[in-house]
């Protein structure tokens, strides 16, 4: 098993708690998943030095600098920004992939497989991720749930 | 003819509750969804519905003032009809408003054993014809018939002149160049049937390479169905819009990548007598779903209004990021500028093909094209 370089676990630990936050408040990505959730998936965030490596059965994600030949199943490649969009459901990943936003390579099957269960768990990873801190978590779930809501009226007011 | 007194329903699909949810947030009058399993031509993995969530699905639609259609449209095979008849039970006993079945046996069994269950009659069954539809209509009640996208809307007007059911037609999504439920493209590239998996590339035999040059080649089984420059806009590795080689040169033989977008068309289709617009991609996301619900709302919205309707919204949510669709004001076909990347795909055959499609209005300066 590929192991990540030293400095990058910090960011790994992050990343792996996240993880755990999602999967933990929603379990139903697993039953959509199926034979799936064993699949490795690589992620390869293009404006960034790195690559994911998701292995939802195993809950695990692993970061690599990209010049790391690292096997997967399957593999998404996008921008953060994108990538970011799409795992919380806020754009269409059909259309990302006409538009040549985001490319696939390996296992067809097991990309639509964790889309389709993505999309319909609804995910809102930074308020999923301020919901496992508990009680901690509730003066960050409550700004970040105020900044959602003024959000619009901020735009709305410097729109031209 | 039937008269249309009001706007015809809105056909939503839902691969998901999620998106069920989000279709009728977004307006639609319908949501059409199916179970997870062999009786649903859209039997992917990581969609549909369990039984536990259907009937949630139902309940949420109906509490927000919305209808759901189950999908059994797919052939039960020799021996095993039990899961198929299961589903209809299934359907009625959670209150679904109509089920959607092709085949000929199993609207029998709908008709003798949910006598008061809303029967429509799905594109795979392939009636398109009115003696088709009629008997459908005698035979087993049926109320509804789903037409295929290769009828002309003069096709669509005169039929619904003769047939004693409604009409449902699409108006967004997939444009499939024949009679649907006739196709073996895909049987034959991969043994998966569109008519028993709902599926034209299926994924388990897609393969997408990404070249060096920044070009993608898409295969489906062992064929090579195209290959897309760098930044030229992509789409499924379907056969019948794959780019071949004829006589020396690449190009499209059938059709281009290219989505069915009726926007334009829908005073047209409105006058036609149809009784309910259907949106194609119960495998889309949710926020596909969003955007074409609510591009379709606004547009009925407009239409009722007397309003221009807005027929530009959808262009980005569009396979090869073209459509149909025709700029505002233009009777004819779209117009070279109105598609994102046209200039980039060769135009080998596509005319011929799409002319038959009810993407073009007849009459008027669309009968022109169709013979050029
Ligand atoms: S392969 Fe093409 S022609 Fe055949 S059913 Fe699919 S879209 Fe229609």
């Amino acid at each position: 098993m590929e192991k990540s370089l030293p400095r990058l676990r910090p960011l790994e630990h992050l990343a792996r708690w996240t993880l755990h936050a999602v999967l933990d408040r929603h379990p139903e990505i697993f039953d959509r998943l199926g034979d799936y959730a064993a699949c490795r998936y690589l992620i390869d965030v293009k404006d960034t030095p790195f690559v994911l490596l998701l292995i939802p059965g195993e809950r695990d994600i692993r970061i690599h600098l990209r010049s790391k030949e690292v096997r997967a199943d399957a593999a998404i490649r996008g921008s953060f920004m994108t990538l970011a969009q799409l795992a919380q459901g806020g754009g269409d990943g059909d259309a990302l992939f006409f538009s040549r936003d985001i490319t696939i390579e390996g296992d067809t099957e097991a990309v639509l497989a964790l889309r389709n269960a993505l999309d319909d768990a609804d995910l809102d990873i930074i308020h999923d991720s301020f919901d496992a801190l508990g009680f901690w978590g509730s003066p960050l779930r409550f700004g970040y749930r105020a900044f959602k809501e003024m959000k619009p009226l901020i735009s709305g007011m410097f729109a031209p | 003819m039937k008269q249309i007194k009001s706007l015809p329903e809105l056909v939503c699909p839902a691969g998901t509750p999620s998106a069920l949810r989000v279709a009728v947030d977004a307006g639609a009058d319908v949501v059409y969804c199916g179970f997870r399993d062999k009786t649903n031509a859209r039997n992917f993995p990581g969609l549909n519905f369990s039984r536990d969530e259907m009937a949630d699905g139902i309940r949420y639609a109906h509490t927000h003032g919305a209808k759901t259609y189950i999908a059994i449209n797919t052939f039960p095979q020799a021996g095993n009809v039990t899961l198929w008849k299961q589903a209809v039970d299934d359907a009625a006993s959670f209150g679904a408003d109509a089920v959607i079945v092709a085949d000929i046996g199993l609207a029998a069994y709908t008709a003798k054993n949910h006598p008061h269950l809303r029967l429509h009659l799905s594109v795979q069954a392939s009636a398109s014809n009115e003696d088709a539809i009629c008997y459908y209509c005698d035979a087993f009640n049926v109320k509804r018939v789903v037409l295929p996208r290769v009828l002309s809307i003069p096709e669509i007007t005169a039929l619904n002149s003769v047939i004693p059911c409604e009409t449902e037609v699409f108006a967004f999504g997939g444009l499939c160049v024949m009679a649907e439920g006739r196709c073996n493209l895909s049987s034959y590239a991969t043994g998966k049937s569109p008519n028993m998996n709902g599926v034209c590339s299926p994924a388990s035999h897609v393969r997408y390479r990404q070249d060096k040059d920044g070009a993608m080649t898409s295969k489906l089984g062992e064929f090579t169905i195209n290959r897309f420059a760098k930044e030229e806009a992509a789409g499924y590795p379907t056969l019948c819009k794959g780019r071949f080689r004829l006589n020396g040169e690449a190009g499209y033989i059938f059709e281009e990548p290219t989505s069915l977008d009726a926007l334009s068309l829908l005073p047209d289709l409105l006058k036609s007598g149809v009784a309910a617009l259907k949106i194609e991609g119960r495998q889309r996301g949710r926020a596909y779903i969003e955007a074409v619900v609510l591009a379709f709302r606004q547009a009925l919205d407009a239409y009722a209004k007397g309003r221009p309707i807005k027929t530009d919204a959808l262009i980005n949510l569009a396979e090869g990021g073209q459509s149909t669709r025709r700029p505002a004001g233009r009777a004819g076909p779209a117009a070279e500028g109105e598609k994102r990347n046209r200039h980039l795909l060769p135009r080998h055959g596509h005319e011929q093909a799409r002319g038959q499609c009810h993407a073009r209005a007849g009459g008027g300066p669309d009968a022109d094209d169709r013979g050029q």
